[in-house]
């Protein structure tokens, strides 16, 4: 096995995001960072942890070195997020682990937290619906100004158009919704690689709240469920698996 | 060999340590069972949400309860499939995570097969029964599945029949709705069929001739029409559904439908076909036991009929079934048939993946090898 004597021997931060069928890992202690980012598609049960062991033989740690896991808590697509949050309870059971889940929006606008404007966080839930939420920025962490909703690309448009400038409009979107987003004189698209919903920010966020010891109950975490308001009556996600 | 077994696959949360493949330590169930009758049956997306918040609890209290230390756990067993894609994740995913972080193999192991492997086992604290002599007839019949297989050693398999509609459990949960009687139907069919006469209303039978297969929607559809005259108008809808799951409402009935007559006449039915085909069954293929396994193995009607079939050929097979408590879905079953696997070097990597429709032979109607 690779080990690097480098890499510090304390408080390490496993980050797990399965938001979308965009997934993350992270692990980060301090300046020292590691992240994958793929697309996992339906295949998160199959691919994560395989991941988090690559990235861990990377970086050089054991599974002991861990002081808490990260896990983004939705909305997003309902399977997907149960995978992260299993793995994460899984990590907990064996190793008492603090855990630590974080609104999957707050991450995609977290880098744009010092952005003098509104920031829109954006979502893929699957079946071509958006989940967003409105934040403010130009602080240290965006502030939430608008709840996640759970609707479809006509009502984002219209949503970013009523904001006015400036709004910048970050997280998952396919070509055609960028393209639509961007017709938009007020708004702000930066580039897919910016836009990109990463685990680092995950583990950053849960880093501030371990040091402020606001961690979550490993039993009664549970995600976020969005459902959308013309979601037919009774009907399972159907997302990843 | 101690392995801890996690089963999420329908909506029981169950947890359970077992000592090489027999001695139950442990064996905890967490049930939904009051969340999804206010639905008249299993709703797939709040099956998947109840195990996120039952899961740790659930393995906590086994572990505990086995009076066994993590470190002291030898492998993890958790259910793959068949079975819900959003529940079976869970398990499959909280087991893999638990297995990597205590370096112990992971088993992923059929529901189906865990079920016949209730047969294995014992009560928690009490001396493990023989184990059932091969090759073997079983009966596994449960809410998702009627199947009737073959079984020449330690997970060699061969399908003799299968449900062409519903499965046994289904067939009473339908019949159950129709007669007003609640969710799950198997115990609620039972419990009025006991102050029932059988022999009052001909239900009809599918023998589909001289197949092991089994069909019972005609049943249904007969039991439809003879209830439909005493059928009462619905009741004022009920206000605006409290989210979006909408809840089950029970039809009305005139009070003189017969439904303890119906309630015996129906189980009858289901249980005659079932009883006479797998003794036909263990005949023909020369079993040395013929077991039963399956939530609906749990059914008294179901086990007395069987005997009774045994009991009036030439030369009787011993038949067995698991306690009650181990015909529904629990971990021990797949801490248990884990153990097997285990024994013939059947590990999973980490790619293993939760499989909705697995099948208990991987070739529809093949035969899988025995195990030196
Ligand atoms: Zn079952």
């Amino acid at each position: 096995m690779l080990t690097n004597s480098s890499a510090p021997r304390q408080t390490w931060i496993l980050a797990i995001d399965t938001s979308s069928e965009q997934a993350g890992i992270a692990l980060a202690a301090g300046s020292h960072v590691a992240e994958t980012v793929w697309s996992a598609g339906r295949d998160q049960t199959a691919t994560v942890l395989n991941e988090i062991d690559c990235l861990r033989r990377l970086v050089g740690i054991e599974v002991m070195d861990l002081s808490a896991v990260a896990v983004t808590t939705g909305p997003g697509m309902f399977n997907g997020l149960r995978v992260g949050l299993s793995i994460a309870k899984g990590f907990v059971l064996g190793l008492d682990l603090s855990l630590i889940g974080v609104p999957t929006l707050d991450v995609v606008a977290y880098p744009y937290a010092r952005f003098p404007g509104h920031i829109v966080a954006v979502v893929a839930a699957g079946r071509g619906r958006l989940v967003w939420a409105v934040y403010e920025g130009g602080s240290e962490s965006p502030r939430l100004v608008r709840p996640a909703y759970n609707g479809v690309l006509a009502e984002l448009v219209t949503v970013v158009r009523e904001l006015g400038a400036p709004t910048i409009v970050t997280g998952e979107l396919i070509p055609e919704q960028e393209q639509a987003l961007r017709a938009e004189a007020s708004a702000i698209v930066p580039p897919p690689s910016a836009r990109l919903r990463r685990a680092l920010a995950l583990a950053e966020i849960a880093r501030t709240r371990l040091e402020a010891g606001d961690v979550d109950d490993p039993v009664t975490l549970e995600p976020t469920y969005l459902h959308g308001p013309s979601r037919p009556v009774g009907a399972s996600s159907g997302s990843g698996r | 060999m101690n392995v801890l077994g996690i089963e999420t696959s329908c909506d029981e949360t169950a947890a359970a340590v077992v000592r090489d493949g027999s001695r139950v330590l442990s064996n905890i169930v967490s049930s939904q069972f009051a969340l999804h009758q206010t639905h008249g049956g299993v709703v797939p997306e709040l099956a998947a949400r109840g195990h996120i918040t039952a899961i740790i609890p659930v393995v906590e209290v086994a572990l505990a309860e086995a009076g066994v230390a993590r470190d002291q756990i030898d492998a993890i067993a958790v259910t793959q499939g068949p079975g819900l894609a959003g529940s079976l994740l869970v398990g499959v995913n909280v087991a893999k995570a638990l297995a990597y972080v205590l370096d112990r193999p992971l088993v992923p192991v059929n529901h189906l097969e865990a079920h016949i492997y209730a047969n294995w086992l014992g009560l928690p604290g009490e001396e493990p029964p023989p184990p059932p002599e091969f090759p073997l007839v079983c009966l596994l019949v449960s809410g998702g599945h009627t199947e009737l297989i073959l079984m020449r050693g330690h997970g060699a398999y061969q399908h003799l029949g299968r449900t062409l509609d519903d499965a046994a459990g289904e067939a009473f949960d339908k019949g159950a709705r129709l007669l007003g009687l609640g969710y799950p139907g198997g115990p609620a069919i039972q419990r009025a069929a006991a102050n029932g006469d059988p022999t009052r209303f001909e239900l009809p039978r599918a023998w589909l001739g001289e197949s092991y297969d089994f069909s019972f929607s005609g049943l249904k559809t007969a039991l439809l029409r003879i209830v439909e005259p005493y059928r009462l108008p619905d009741a004022e809808p009920a206000a605006a559904s409290s989210g979006p799951f909408p809840e089950h409402r029970p039809p009305r009935y005139s009070p003189d439908l017969p439904v303890n007559d119906l309630a015996a006449a129906y189980q009858e039915a289901v249980v005659e076909v079932l009883a006479v085909k797998a003794v036909r069954a263990a005949r023909e293929f020369g079993a040395k036991t013929l077991l039963l396994a399956g939530g609906v193995a749990a059914n008294t009607a179901l086990r007395r009929r069987i005997e009774q079939e045994v009991a009036s050929l030439p030369e009787p097979i011993p038949v067995r079934f698991p306690p009650i408590s181990l015909c529904t879905d629990n971990a021990a079953m797949v801490a248990g048939a884990a153990y097997y696997r285990l024994r013939y070097g059947e590990l999973a990597g980490w790619e293993v993946d939760a499989r909705p429709r697995l099948p208990l032979v991987p070739d529809e109607g093949g035969i899988s090898e025995a195990r030196a």
